[in-house]
Parts: C-alpha cells; sequence; structure tokens
C-alpha cells in the first residue's frame, strides 16, 4: 500500500506528466537507443541534487536582481556533480566511457534538472522535503521514460498510420498518459 | 535526416514537430495566443543574442565542455532577455518556461550547427529558417488551442463557443501538438 502511494505520489509530481518537461530528452534517448536504465540512475541523482541546490539557495535568490541570475546558479550547481561524475568515469572501462559521457551531458544540461530546481523553493520547506520532491520527480519521470520505452515499438508500428508514426504518437500517447496522472491530482 | 538546404528548418528539420525540441515550453505556454508570442519573441532573442556568442567557444573545447558552455552563454543572456520580454509584453508571463529555453537541445544543436562550415550569410538563413519555423508552429498551436479551447483569440472573444475548455491544460497540449505533428509529417512526405 505505502508503495502504491509512493508511485502515486511520484506520477503526480512528474514534471513529465504534469508539465511536459523531459519529454524531449525521453524521446530523443528512446529514438537514439541510449540506455535508458544510466538516464534514470542520473535523472534521479541530479533532480535530488538539483532540488537540495535550489533550498540552500532560495535565501540568497529573494530580490528580484538576484532572480535573474538564479538559471546561472542552477546550471552552475549541476555543472559541479557534472564534471565530478565525468572525472569518475576515467574509472570506467574504455568501451562505457564514452556511453557514460553523452548521457552525463544530456542529463546536467537538460529541462528536467532545471525544472526541478525552479519548482523546489515554492514546493519544500525543509531540506528533507526537497530531497524527497527531487527524487519523486526524478522517479516520476523515470516512470514516464519507461512507459514510452515500452510503448515503443508499438508506437513505431506498421499498423499506426504513417503520419502519426513515432514522434506524433509518442506525444499523443504521453498526453493520454498524462491526462490519467491529471484525474488523479 | 538529410539537412542540405539552409530551409530545411522550416519543414524537414522543424524544430518542434520533426525534431521534438522545445517540447515542454511550446505545450506551457500556448495555453494563449499573447504568451506564444512572448515566448516566440524571447526564444528568437535568446538564440539571436547567444547563438552568436558561441562562436567565440574555440573549436578545440572539448566535448565534455562545449554543451555546458553553451547552456552558461544562454544563462548569462537569461537577465537581458527576461527584461526584454516584460517591458515588451508585460501582459503574459512565461513563468519558468523561459528559463528552461536556456538549457534546451535546440541551443545546444544550433550552437554546434553556427560551426560547420558555410558563409556567414547561409549560416544567418540556416538559423533563422529554423526559428521561424519553431514561430509558426508555436502560433498555430496556440491559436488553436485558444479558439477551440476559450473561444477567443488574442483575448478577444470570436462567436465560436469553447469546445473543448481543458484544451489549455498541457495533457490535452500534448494531444493537439500530436496531431499538429502528424498532420505535418504527412504534408512533409507529400511533398518529398
Amino acid at each position: 500500500m505505502q508503495l502504491f502511494m509512493e508511485c502515486f505520489l511520484c506520477c503526480t509530481t512528474s514534471l513529465v506528466f504534469t508539465r511536459g518537461i523531459g519529454i524531449s530528452l525521453l524521446s530523443g534517448g528512446v529514438r537514439r537507443g541510449v540506455r535508458l536504465s544510466l538516464l534514470c540512475i542520473l535523472l534521479l541523482m541530479f533532480s535530488s541534487c538539483g532540488a537540495v541546490a535550489a533550498y540552500l539557495l532560495a535565501p540568497y535568490l529573494q530580490s528580484e536582481t538576484a532572480d535573474l541570475f538564479r538559471p546561472l546558479l542552477y546550471l552552475s550547481a549541476s555543472a559541479v556533480p557534472y564534471l565530478l561524475l565525468l572525472a569518475m568515469t576515467r574509472l570506467l572501462p574504455i568501451a562505457w566511457r564514452s556511453k557514460m559521457a553523452t548521457a552525463l551531458q544530456q542529463v546536467a544540461c537538460s529541462s528536467v534538472v532545471m525544472g526541478v530546481c525552479l519548482l523546489a523553493p515554492e514546493a519544500v520547506g525543509s531540506l528533507k522535503s526537497a530531497l524527497q520532491f527531487g527524487f519523486r520527480c526524478g522517479i516520476g519521470t523515470c516512470l514516464a521514460g519507461l512507459a514510452l520505452s515500452a510503448a515503443e515499438p508499438l508506437l513505431t508500428n506498421d499498423k499506426i498510420p504513417a503520419a502519426s508514426r513515432g514522434w506524433p504518437a509518442q506525444l499523443m500517447y504521453l498526453g493520454i498518459l498524462s491526462m490519467a496522472v491529471a484525474c488523479l491530482i | 535526416m538529410p539537412d542540405a538546404t539552409p530551409t530545411a528548418g522550416i519543414l524537414r528539420r522543424n524544430p518542434v514537430v520533426v525534431l521534438g525540441l522545445i517540447t515542454a515550453s511550446v505545450i506551457g505556454c500556448t495555453d494563449t495566443l499573447w504568451r506564444a508570442v512572448s515566448l516566440c519573441f524571447a526564444c528568437n532573442l535568446l538564440f539571436a543574442l547567444t547563438i552568436p556568442l558561441t562562436l567565440l567557444i574555440p573549436g578545440r573545447t572539448p566535448d565534455f565542455l562545449r554543451i555546458l558552455s553553451y547552456s552558461l552563454l544562454g544563462t548569462l543572456v537569461y537577465p537581458l532577455v527576461k527584461l526584454a520580454t516584460e517591458f515588451f509584453l508585460p501582459q503574459t508571463s512565461l513563468g519558468i518556461y523561459l528559463p528552461l529555453l536556456t538549457v534546451s537541445f535546440l541551443l545546444h544543436e544550433e550552437s554546434d550547427r553556427i560551426h560547420v562550415a558555410g558563409s556567414f550569410s547561409q549560416r544567418f538563413i540556416r538559423l533563422a529558417c529554423t526559428l521561424f519555423g519553431f514561430d509558426f508552429i508555436t502560433l498555430l498551436l496556440a491559436a488553436v488551442r485558444e479558439l477551440f479551447g476559450m473561444g477567443t483569440l488574442f483575448g478577444h472573444f470570436i462567436s465560436i463557443p469553447a469546445w473543448l475548455p481543458s484544451l489549455s491544460q498541457p495533457a490535452l497540449g500534448m494531444i493537439a501538438l500530436g496531431c499538429l505533428a502528424a498532420m505535418f509529417q504527412a504534408k512533409r512526405k507529400e511533398i518529398e
């Protein structure tokens, strides 16, 4: 029951279903055959770190002038774990390094992480809830990615009309899932 | 996908309905036409200021720093874009969708493409066509959503009943964009 409630919360927090943020990242990854599990793990890490960074930076970004530099600060905050993880990829076998580097680049400079940072200050009141928010957003995006990846063979099937095959069908499919999630909220 | 002509950005490589980029901002800001106009203005200004700046990034920059530096340049230009949008179009607010443009994959892709060999005018036409393709789809989607969702255009009541009030929600916005992408894809195949 607890697990079900947690999945429910993750779906309703997911930026993909509630605001359409992250569709390009997921569908691009699925189309390019990027390993979804790797994308999901990195998204979880970056969205959790991003939410915590946004919470910690919130007291310094109250003024209107500071608000103009919010994206710069958030991107700089996600650049730190990006560069650290990139340095750690040197410990990986050579065959994995380029895949890891590509996935890291896509996730660190993605709209999902920036979206979590931008929404976190309004949604959270403590460090623990910031971490929870970031984690749930990450899990929600991963669930959307799983749903998209599972439906990918059907959405590119010959039985789908040629005009709708591929990207248009993915959009409509995610839209229908978002409608279902919107009913849960 | 072939990219032989500079005008490919309008139809063959349309950034929204073919490449699937900047989807979040398009879905989030096309509930009304005025918001869509704000988005187009902000996006065009951001790209017009950021992409020439990316030419300052040396060609020997390692791959792992390139994308990050494009987005960092975008965030440096962002304050100017935000102030300009608020000044010229004060009646609408883009919320979180304006900062999201600074990390969009379209910015990364166009920044990479500006470094591709070619005359200055070719590169400029390529970028302008991509932005035109983006503006066209954004405004068209916004017109459809506002007309059939609220029965208005630019806030003025048109004597058409609002058939689908929830068209302004993101979920139906995704479906509307999907339908538009399907029509676009059919037209593109017809022309090719």
